[in-house]
This record gives C-alpha cells, sequence and structure tokens, in this order.
C-alpha cells in the first residue's frame, strides 16, 4: 500500500493498473490473520475426516467390543474405547458427520428464511414490515431451548428433527439483523439514483442490495454454525438430542459428562470436547477475520 | 415516562397471549391422549378400579386400562375435561384458570402444580439474577481494561479466554467448576440448595448458591466482555473523547466521564436481549448443579412429555422473561434521558 502512495504522485493510470482486485486484496487480508488461517486449516482437516470416516478407520462406530470397555489410547484404538468397547476415534469421525450436518443444515434454513422475512420487512416496509417483526419480536423474546425442548417432545428425537427444529426457531435473529442492513441499504444514494433512473426492483435487488448483504450473511452464518453445534450439545445433556447409538459430538460428551467418570476416564470427554471446541473456536476465529476484512467500518482501525 | 411505562405493559400483553396460545396449541396437536395418563397414574399409585373412578369422576365401571370399558370412561373424560372442544375454547378455558393460580395437576403423579411452581420460580429467579450481575461485572471489568490496554498480553489472555469460553458446553463447565471447587478443594458443596441434615438457614442457602452462580456467571460472561471491549474501543476514538484529552482534562476525568459512562450505558440493551438466553440456559446448571428450579423441571418435563407441566413452565418463564426485558428498558429510559420512545 505504501508503496502505491509514493507512485500515486507519479501517474494515476500506473495507479489503477497495478491494483489488485478486491477479492485477491481481501484474500491477502486474511492470510494475515494466523487465528483464521489456523481456523480454516482445522475446519478442514475435521470436515474431511468427517466425510472420508468409512476410508479412514477399520472399525464400525456402533462396533462393541466386551473386551475392551473403557480402555486408554493404544495402537490398535488411538484414542481408546468408551463404555460398551466402541472405539473413540472412529466415534468422533461418525460424530462430526452429524454435528457439522446439523450445524450447517440449521444455518442454512435459518439464514434462508431469515433473509427472506428480513430483506423484505426492510426494504418493502409497511404491512410486511410490521407482521415480520412482531413475529420476530414474539420468537425472539421466548427462549429457544425451551420451544425446542416442546418440539423435540412431540415428534421425538432424530437428528433431522434436531436440525429443522434449530433452523425454525433461530431465524428471527437473522431476519432482524438482515432487516436493518437492507434498511441502511436502501437509503444509499446510488440506490436512490438507480430508482430515480427507473431502475427495476429486481435489478436493484440483485445489483446493489445483495452484494452489499452478502458479506454480514457470510459472517453470520460462520458463526452460527458454531451456535447450533453447541446447541446440539445442549439438547444431548438434556436428554433430547441426537439419540444413542447413533453419536454426535454432543451425546458423546454427555455420556462421559458424570463427576466419576469425567474424573477417571479423560479419553471419553476430552478428544470429543477438544473437536467440537476447537470446531466453534475455529468457526469464531473465521467469522472475526472475515468481519474484520468485509465490514469497511472496521478496516479504518 | 409514565406512558411510556404503561404502552409497554399493554403490548406486553397480546405477546404473552400469543406465546402461550403457540405453545398451548403445540401441546394439544402432540400426539398420545391426555387421559391414558390419568388412568395409567392413577393404576401405578396402586388405586383400586373403585378410588380411581372416585378420583377421575368417571361414572361408569372403570376396570382397568386396555379393557373395553376403558374406551367408554376415555370418551366420557374427555367430553368431561372439554378436550373434544376447539382449541381456542380449551386456551381460554386455561387461560382462565391460570390467572387464578390455578395450573392444574402434573400428569404423571398428579401432583398439583402451582405450589412447586412458585418455590421453584424464586429459585429460578435467584440463581439467573445473581449470574446475571456476575457475567455483567467481570464483562464490564474484563473488557474495559481489554480496550484501555488493547494488544497487551491482558487484551490477548482475555480474548483467549473469551473464545474458550464461547465454545465450551456450558454443562461441561458447570462440571468441571464442581470437580475444582467441591471434590478437588473441597472448599463449596457439590450441589443442591442447602444441607439437607441441618435444613439450612440463611448462610447456609448462600453457601450452596455460590458454585452456580459462579459458573453460569462466568460462562454467560463471554458475550459481554466482547460486547465491552468493542464498545469502549469505539468510544475511544469518538470526537469528544479527542476535545476533552486537548482541553487539558485528566486522563482519569477522560475515562469515568467520556469514555465510560458512554460506553458502557448501552450494556443494559444487551443485558435485556440475552435475557432470554440466560433464563432458558439456566436449566443446564439447575440441572448439572441439583437446583431445582423452573429450567430443571421444564427439561424433565420434556423428557416425561408431562405436556401439563411444560405449558405451565414456559407459561412461567414467558411472563419472567417478557418483565424482565420491561423493566430494563424503564431502567435504561430513566439512566439515559437521551431515549426517547416515541
Amino acid at each position: 500500500m505504501t508503496a502505491q502512495n509514493e507512485n500515486a504522485s507519479d501517474t494515476a493510470q500506473t495507479l489503477t493498473i497495478d491494483r489488485p482486485s478486491l477479492a485477491a486484496q481481501n484474500f491477502r487480508l486474511f492470510l494475515q490473520n494466523p487465528g483464521a488461517v489456523g481456523g480454516v486449516i482445522f475446519m478442514l482437516v475435521v470436515t474431511v475426516s468427517a466425510i472420508l470416516a468409512p476410508w479412514l478407520t477399520p472399525w464400525e462406530p456402533h462396533e462393541i467390543d466386551v473386551q475392551a470397555i473403557r480402555k486408554p489410547p493404544s495402537v490398535d484404538h488411538w484414542l481408546g474405547t468408551d463404555l460398551t468397547g466402541r472405539d473413540m476415534l472412529t466415534r468422533i469421525l461418525y460424530g462430526g458427520r452429524v454435528s457439522l450436518l446439523i450445524g450447517l443444515a440449521a444455518v442454512i434454513i435459518r439464514t434462508v428464511i431469515g433473509l427472506i422475512v428480513g430483506s423484505l420487512s426492510g426494504y418493502f416496509g409497511g404491512v410486511i414490515d410490521f407482521f415480520g417483526q412482531r413475529i420476530v419480536d414474539i420468537m425472539i423474546v421466548f427462549p429457544d431451548i425451551f420451544f425446542l425442548l416442546i418440539v423435540i417432545a412431540i415428534i421425538g428425537p432424530t437428528p433431522w428433527t434436531l436440525l429443522i427444529a434449530l433452523g425454525f426457531l433461530s431465524w428471527p435473529f437473522d431476519a432482524r439483523i438482515f432487516r436493518s442492513q437492507v434498511l441502511s441499504i436502501r437509503e444509499l444514494d446510488y440506490i436512490l439514483a438507480a430508482r430515480s433512473i427507473g431502475t427495476t426492483t429486481g435489478r436493484i435487488v440483485r445489483q446493489h442490495v445483495t452484494p452489499n448483504l452478502m458479506p454480514l450473511v457470510l459472517v453470520n452464518m460462520t458463526l452460527n454454525i458454531g451456535v447450533a453445534i453447541i446447541a446440539e450439545a445442549g439438547i444431548s445433556f438434556l436428554g433430547l438430542g441426537v439419540q444413542p447409538p447413533t453419536p454426535s459430538w454432543g451425546n458423546m460428551i454427555t455420556s462421559a459428562n458424570n463427576l466419576s467418570l469425567i474424573q477417571r476416564f479423560w479419553w471419553l470427554w476430552v478428544p470429543p470436547g477438544g473437536v467440537l471446541v476447537g470446531t466453534v473456536i475455529s468457526l469464531n476465529l473465521i467469522g472475526d477475520a472475515l468481519r474484520d476484512i468485509l465490514d469497511p467500518r472496521w478496516r479504518a482501525s | 415516562m409514565t406512558q411510556y411505562i404503561i404502552r409497554r405493559v399493554l403490548v406486553a400483553f397480546p405477546m404473552l397471549i400469543v406465546i402461550t396460545y403457540i405453545n398451548f396449541a403445540l401441546m394439544r396437536l402432540a400426539p398420545g391422549d391426555p387421559t391414558l395418563f390419568m388412568f395409567v397414574t392413577a393404576e401405578t399409585q396402586g388405586m383400586t378400579p373403585q378410588q380411581v373412578r372416585d378420583q377421575l369422576g368417571v361414572q361408569e365401571a372403570y376396570k382397568g386400562r386396555g379393557e373395553d370399558e376403558g374406551t367408554s370412561n376415555r370418551d366420557f373424560l374427555h367430553e368431561r375435561l372439554g378436550l373434544n372442544d376447539p382449541i381456542h375454547i380449551q386456551y381460554f378455558r386455561w387461560l382462565g384458570r391460570v390467572v387464578q393460580g390455578d395450573f392444574g395437576r402434573a400428569m404423571r403423579t398428579a401432583e398439583l402444580i402451582g405450589p412447586e411452581l412458585a418455590v421453584r420460580v424464586r429459585v429460578t429467579i435467584r440463581l439467573t439474577v445473581l449470574a446475571t450481575l456476575l457475567s455483567v461485572g467481570i464483562g464490564v471489568v474484563a473488557g474495559s481494561l481489554s480496550a484501555l490496554y488493547q494488544y497487551s498480553a491482558f487484551d490477548n489472555i482475555v480474548s483467549f479466554i473469551t473464545y474458550i469460553l464461547i465454545s465450551v458446553p456450558g454443562f461441561l463447565l458447570a462440571t468441571w467448576v464442581i470437580i475444582i471447587f467441591a471434590i478437588r478443594l473441597g472448599w463449596f458443596p457439590a450441589g443442591g440448595m442447602y444441607n439437607a441434615r441441618t435444613g439450612g438457614d440463611f448462610w447456609d442457602r448462600v453457601y450452596y448458591l455460590i458454585l452456580p452462580v459462579m459458573a453460569m456467571g462466568i460462562s454467560g460472561s463471554a458475550g459481554l466482555i466482547r460486547w465491552t471491549r468493542t464498545s469502549v474501543l469505539e468510544t475511544m476514538r469518538a470526537d469528544y473523547v479527542t476535545v476533552a484529552r486537548a482541553k487539558g482534562l485528566k486522563e482519569r476525568i477522560v475515562r469515568s466521564r467520556h469514555i465510560f459512562r458512554n460506553a458502557l450505558l448501552p450494556i443494559l440493551t444487551i443485558v435485556g436481549r440475552s435475557i432470554p438466553f440466560v433464563i432458558g440456559g439456566s436449566a443446564f446448571f439447575e440441572i448439572v448443579f441439583n437446583y431445582p428450579g423452573v429450567g430443571m423441571w421444564t427439561a424433565k418435563a420434556a423428557e416425561a412429555k408431562d405436556f401439563s407441566i411444560m405449558i405451565a413452565t414456559i407459561t412461567v418463564t414467558a411472563v419472567l422473561v417478557i418483565l424482565s426485558n420491561l423493566i430494563v428498558d424503564i431502567c435504561y429510559c430513566w439512566v439515559d434521558p437521551r431515549v426517547t420512545y416515541s
């Protein structure tokens, strides 16, 4: 940047030619953030190994071995075995599929609904806004976890119920954030200009509103995947999460979350807990870095 | 301001009605026959068919669940309890009783819900209020220091701890608080509300309250630390702070009067917004510390599918959240006269 500023006095032409694209600049900024890069690497390793689980481990996630119950890590079982002799590493890999899927799917659901409600509310205002916001108010005021408990108590605890319930209950938070963003975008001068020269609403939304909204959506999604993964763990703890024997990081931690087990058999909770905490921290580091880079108000600092 | 309070209270009522109506309707839609529970409950309590008939007011002969007579008894009960009426009529009938403090009986144990609810609500309020105060305390102190000494070792440590706190599930943190402070160090009891042997006086209850409040307060402080740090940093860059320094005010004065006062006031809004999470999250700490509040009861009722307890606890929770939001808004209006609610 300093080199460019020095050159600025020469000619304006060289400046425009030499300048890398915005995406390239942002990518370079992202690489300068060690936490975010570490987060991306961690997430890549976790995601890829969860997807490749059947090829990475010789064991089956439900394979019970009464000869090897609560065995510490060994050559055969790298992370030991659990209360019924199942291989911990295998269950963490398969559990990752469940936890990551719940996190991702719940976030996609909440983001899509949040975007629809939030942008309609923000862009059109009026009656749509009034009713949209009243629904949001009511849903935000009531503790999500209790809604979840009711829904799951009624429909029954399966991974699908969980991700759908998580997604459908948390969209109001997104709707509120997106609405206020759309409201401020709508008032920008170039939108007014576009409207004054007769640009259609569809085109304004596609060309001007969406690109301005996307950074916020991206940052929000990254952070919320972590929120959903933790929520899954919490619901597992309350007994209504993913039901055993299907593993999830949440129900693995829960099954060891007992004053005696947790002190005597560290490998029952440290590995699943570590992966869960690592995943959520990574997502937060990535999300924070994206926010710093994509939100120009923050770049000044 | 009085007008503002009145309007806020008036808005709160329809909100409460909608929330409870949705929950009520959801639970009525749940599969399973609520009257079946009554027969099962009565039988598991070892009542004779005669006693069951008397208690439930079934006039026809009741011989036992699963027999043909059971069906007609059920029809009779449905009619008598009004379960055949449209949901909104059932809802307003229920609302009429709730207003009088009658929450009905638990489906499985057939015990009155009202009295236990009253005790548990007080427990949860005590826990959540104290934990919130602790969270705010930690958040303000750690967040402000982090901002004043931005990029220092302290700031880095705090931000590291914040990341951990955001990522560790509350129940895991609570379990470790018990292991460290109750089991390893033996400073505090591992759970419960008071010493069951002595009955527990005031100080005994305080003693039992320390660990759950600590765990819950620390767990909830992460968001507030982050928010405070950002807010203070933003305020430090404000023009009026530069002006205050330029006109030669002492740094201490600039910090206390210009930075903190302006940066920290909006924390009330953040606290208000976090109330549903705090009350919902209270369930985890109540369970781990065996501290019997509303959250724990809701979770247990959900597991047992006891919808009559659930609708009671959920109604009370909704009232609690709406009330505390109201209090927060009024406080904010009071401390920050710039805020005008029109």
